[in-house]
């Protein structure tokens, strides 16, 4: 029979321990994520720990005369005309078109994307090669802010429509 | 040293805080999946190659339980459909709307943060990799770990049969620790983005060029008028970084000195807004938890009616 006279007074020394029960978890909770992100803050600078992060966004430093690095892809069947392949006709973000497009092509290195790209090409046009050209922005930061200039061709890589 | 920790950490706070920062928390998580499109945004990396799938390790063990397969880096944990993801964000929502009315407050909160956590290492998989997220997943698993649905929220109205009690007046030693949490997660944000720019580049990373760099290529590259117009103003654009290397290194004051906020707070939300309208990116979650710094319970305290002296009796 519970009888409230009786228990309470072992309730609030119960509750009071569950309560310090609950503080020591989230002191220790509380620790390791302030640890944690101190340690990997001042560290680490990949995603491995995600959600404990640095963040070294914009870390780089520019100077005048640097040409923007805002990469754009040209697509061209069999040395004919180039056609720009934006991120919006890719339907992908800014960032995951300048990794996955841009820099391999850059980097002499072109990524499975830039051939599946290639290859839906081919198919369409009924062309014998595919080339894929990335060109800078083609403006360079100046005091008075950014300068156009003509795109600089920044590498290029050519498919060979008869081996897909 | 016990005595004063758990003063700081534990010492009863209203709940109202804790509430406020529930509702504005969730209404910026749902704002930030239908700004980001993030459905699109999933389905959009369905059809990417298997090569460009390279998963984070917590992304891995999380899927661990789908099953095993290959990925770019030849380990364990199947890549899942970008339905099954989609599924997921559907979760997220649905746990979001559930955890911004206070319904199973604790239970929606620790669901949202767990889908928010699984649909952003997904999206990082591929490399589109942001630090937009983080802060507001550590703040959500925090206030899933509290009386977060204490006051205002359906679970206070059916504890009490529909008479809440006066929201501003429950205290509890355990509404203050996620919000304290989430205020010093900034300050060692912000350091680790100050050490990140004078590590990598000195003193030179406040030359003036360096953001209107940065304004100038992604204004062309989003298409940012503002941003586009200030890469124009080197001085006022130096003058800029010389403020955030000042406020990014000092922002740790305002937490010791909560009278500091009222230079801090602004400060900040003005600096977040300009970087999403000059720079677009979208900063919500860090906007929205701003609000861990404004004594809600407080404020509104201040702004009621006060009885007249006599009305109490009548």
């Amino acid at each position: 029979m519970r009888n409230s006279a009786l228990t309470a007074p072992s309730t609030a020394p119960e509750r009071r321990s569950r309560e310090d029960l609950a503080k020591i978890a989230i002191s220790v909770i509380v620790t390791t994520i302030l640890a944690a992100q101190v340690l990997i803050g001042f560290s680490y600078r990949g995603g491995q720990t995600f959600p404990m992060l640095a963040y070294p966004m914009y870390m780089r430093a520019h100077y005048e005369g640097e040409r923007l690095n805002d990469y754009l892809g040209f697509v061209s069947a069999d040395g004919g005309e180039e056609k720009a392949l934006g991120p919006e006709a890719l339907e992908l973000s800014p960032l995951l078109y300048q990794k996955t497009i841009a820099a391999p092509i850059i980097n002499g290195k072109p990524s499975p994307l830039a051939a599946k790209i290639a290859q839906a090409t081919c198919q369409a046009g009924g062309a014998r090669g595919i080339t894929i050209s990335i060109y800078d922005s083609g403006y360079t930061i100046r005091r008075d802010g950014p300068v156009r200039d003509a795109r600089k061709l920044m590498g290029s890589t050519t498919f060979d429509c008869s081996a897909f | 040293m016990s005595r004063a920790w758990n003063t700081y950490w534990f010492a009863p706070a209203p709940c109202f805080n804790l509430a406020v920062v529930r509702i504005i928390a969730c209404f910026a998580i749902l704002f930030f999946a239908w700004h980001n499109q993030l459905y699109t945004v999933i389905a959009g990396l369905g059809p990417m190659p298997h090569e460009s799938y390279s998963p984070f390790i917590m992304f891995k063990v999380l899927n661990a339980p789908l099953g095993w397969g290959a990925g770019a880096d030849g380990i364990w944990a199947a890549r899942p459909s970008s339905e099954f993801v989609s599924l997921v964000l559907t979760v997220f929502l649905v746990s979001a709307v559930i955890g911004m009315i206070g319904l199973l407050t604790n239970i929606s909160l620790f669901v949202a943060a767990l889908t928010l956590l699984y649909v952003a290492l997904y999206k990082y998989a591929f490399g589109d990799f942001h630090h937009t997220e983080p802060a507001m997943i550590i703040a959500l698993f925090a206030m899933a770990l509290s009386p977060a649905g204490r006051v205002l929220s359906v679970d206070s109205w059916i504890r009490n049969r529909g008479k809440p009690a006066d929201p501003l007046s429950v205290l509890s030693p355990f509404a203050g620790w996620p919000l304290k949490l989430v205020q010093w997660l900034f300050p060692l944000f912000y350091l680790s983005a100050v050490y990140s720019k004078l590590t990598h580049s000195g003193l030179d990373w406040a030359n003036g060029y360096t953001l209107q760099w940065y304004l100038a290529r992604d204004g062309i590259a989003g298409g940012h008028v503002l941003g586009m117009w200030l890469s124009q103003y080197h001085t006022l654009v130096m003058l800029g970084q010389i403020g955030v290397l000042l406020f990014q290194s000092t922002f740790f004051l305002c937490v010791i000195f909560p009278t500091l906020r009222w230079i801090y707070v602004p400060a900040g939300l003005f600096l977040h807004t300009m970087i999403y309208f000059t720079l677009g990116a979208p900063f919500f979650s860090w906007i929205s938890l701003y609000s861990v710094f404004i004594p809600w319970s407080a404020a509104v305290s201040r702004l009621r009616p006060r009885k007249a002296p006599g009305t109490a009796a009548a």
